[in-house]
């Protein structure tokens, strides 16, 4: 059962082949077998599934509608709210904060009649490329335990890649759901911002986080991005257009459309990735791909751009973190400075007080015309060159990094990190849509994705190409080894 | 174009309240000094009449409004007791002015 697709499942489910209930243990006996040793999950909510599997059983039985998500189990990165539950971000400073409301997301999931697993891993407060900032635990690619599953989204890019959930929530700052998708071999998507709400996101850098979603398919990825994707009065950068509603491929794109490849910018792009990224590209020529060069040299800039931007951000959204209204205070602290100093020192990791000073740097008197001002400019460069890029094709296609996943402790420095963000930042500088698909293995076995960015507010019409993709490839219905006991 | 010091490092951790530990100051400073080459190669990016980009996504750059009208938050005892420590319906912090000593 845990191998199903999520359209599979609520489809079992609705038709009556199968109850929540038998759903609900299945996951949560697949749960507590793998993960042990994978460390995906931060909680899971045992008794809270079984009761609303239960719930959702009654409701079939009476005969009551049934909604979107009806029978699907879903997890949830813990930076996004569920009330009643923690919400610790993977941080020490959040270890015992307990949401008091609902992000949109959760809301819109409960709504629709979806099976909340539980909360997971990440690296602390979202920062981070491999998941090992996490304050928590190791969570370990279930395609090779001694890879890192990417980050920050890598507990919820794990439980899908191990069948431990068919969809999963993740944000993405800067490739913080697509890296790992791709690390761990599944498909993800990076909505336009704005396109799902951040209302209960905890906040990182707030012109570029995105919620969205993680899964095998781009139709499992569609039937969530119908519920999610709607407008939301909480959060005033929220999208006012319609609902996200699927669109065909052979109505949109049955003539043919055009896929845009920046050359220049690839050009250090290593032999084996290349080669993967090169069959990625014929795989569209054959669904009707014109494959032409944009210049997107820009690019070049992007990564010292997005590092500006986003500690700049960091740095003012974590500056609530004080040890006053919630989060962990200091015991040590006996004057209100102490409160926030000695609850900061304690609370906070390594590349979180890196990230705050860094941002504190770039918008200091003396310093904030030379680097935030500038990279606010250049980022405006940067969108231009997306616009004219898109005059000519409709979606760009990318790898997703230089190569697979590294071992646990391979990357130290942080600036070699952060590095590895060279070809995913563009898209949360840009605002676009962008995909992530997994798009098969190097020679050692590792998985690897590609990416293809789509025009903003273009979120439908990119997932339509990327389910056209998946009916000509089957990198998607590949399975880690191992993972079947 | 920006030198970093230690003592400017520690000018930033006091402004951002992160204590910058001597342990790790030696550390610290190192990555700091290499991020901050790094990110100074936009210094070579020509902006001249560019206007910097404060909202992304074309077509919304205004803040929506909604009608003034009262909502109900979230409810007083809840975020009580999410906080370190209250007293008397309010979140208590040490003594924030103490008595003269004359």
């Amino acid at each position: 059962m845990h191998s199903f697709s999520a359209c599979e499942l609520h489809r079992r489910f609705v038709d009556g082949e199968v109850s929540a209930r038998k759903i609900a243990e299945d996951f949560l006996n697949r749960i507590r077998q793998l993960d042990p040793s994978l460390g995906a999950y931060l909680e899971i909510f045992e008794a809270r599934v079984i009761e609303q599997a239960d719930r959702l059983d009654c409701k079939r039985r009476g005969g009551e509608p049934l909604g979107l998500l009806a029978g699907i189990p879903i997890a949830i990165k813990d930076n996004i709210n569920i009330k009643g539950e923690k919400t610790t971000c993977a941080s020490k400073f959040l270890e015992n904060f307990i949401a008091p409301f609902d992000a949109t997301v959760t809301r819109r999931i409960r709504e629709e009649d979806g099976i909340i697993l539980g909360k997971t891993n990440l690296d602390e407060f979202a920062m981070g490329t491999t998941c090992e900032n996490s304050a928590v635990q190791i969570t370990r690619n279930p395609w090779d335990s001694n890879l890192v599953p990417g980050g920050s989204s890598g507990g919820s890019a794990a439980a899908v890649a191990a069948d431990m959930a068919p969809i999963a929530f993740g944000s993405d700052t800067g490739g913080s759901i697509r890296l790992p998708a791709s690390f761990c071999g599944i498909s993800s998507f990076k909505p336009t911002y704005g396109r799902i709400s951040r209302y209960g996101l905890v906040a990182f850098g707030s012109s570029l986080d995105q919620i969205g979603p993680m899964a095998y398919s781009c139709e499992d990825l569609e039937r969530i991005m119908q519920v999610v994707a709607v407008p939301c009065e909480k959060d005033s950068t929220s999208l006012s257009d319609p609902a996200f509603s699927p669109v065909s491929f052979e109505e949109r794109y049955g003539s043919g459309f055009r896929v845009g490849v920046p050359w220049q910018f690839l050009e250090g792009l290593p032999n084996d990735t290349r080669a993967i990224f090169d069959r990625a590209l014929k795989s569209l020529r054959s669904i009707g791909a014109d494959i032409i060069e944009v210049d997107l040299s820009i690019l070049q800039y992007a990564v010292s751009t997005y590092y500006i931007l986003c500690t700049a951000e960091a740095s003012t959204n974590l500056a609530r973190f004080d040890g006053i209204r919630y989060g962990v205070r200091s015991d040590r602290a006996e004057t209100l400075d102490e409160v926030y100093d000695f609850s900061r020192e304690e609370g906070f990791g390594d590349e979180v007080k890196r990230r705050i000073m860094l941002g504190t740097f770039v918008l200091s008197s003396g310093y904030q015309d030379a680097y935030y001002r500038k990279a606010q400019k250049v980022r405006q460069l940067i969108i231009n060159r997306f616009n004219d890029a898109f005059l000519k094709c409709d979606c760009i296609a990318f790898p997703t990094s230089l190569s697979g996943a590294f071992a646990f402790g391979e990357k130290k420095e942080p600036l070699s990190l952060y590095l590895e963000d060279l070809y995913t930042v563009g898209a949360n500088l840009t605002g676009v849509p962008v995909m992530a698909l997994p798009a098969g293995f190097l020679p050692d076995s590792r998985p690897i994705g590609f990416q293809l960015f789509g025009q903003q507010r273009h979120d439908a019409e990119l997932l339509s190409i990327g389910r056209a993709f998946q009916s000509v490839t089957e990198y998607h219905t590949q399975r880690p080894k191992g993972m079947n006991k | 174009m920006a030198d970093i010091t230690e003592e400017r490092l520690l000018h930033l951790a006091k402004l951002c309240r992160i204590n910058c530990s001597s342990k790790k100051r030696a550390e610290l400073l190192r990555d700091f000094q290499q991020v901050v080459s790094y990110i100074e190669v936009l210094s070579e990016v020509d902006t001249d009449g560019v206007e910097p980009c404060n909202y992304v996504v074309s077509g919304c750059g205004k803040t929506p409004l909604r009608e003034d009208e009262g909502v109900n938050t979230l409810d007083r005892e809840l975020l009580l007791q999410i906080a370190p420590s209250s007293i008397a319906g309010l979140v208590r912090v040490p003594t924030v002015l103490t008595p003269s000593k004359n």
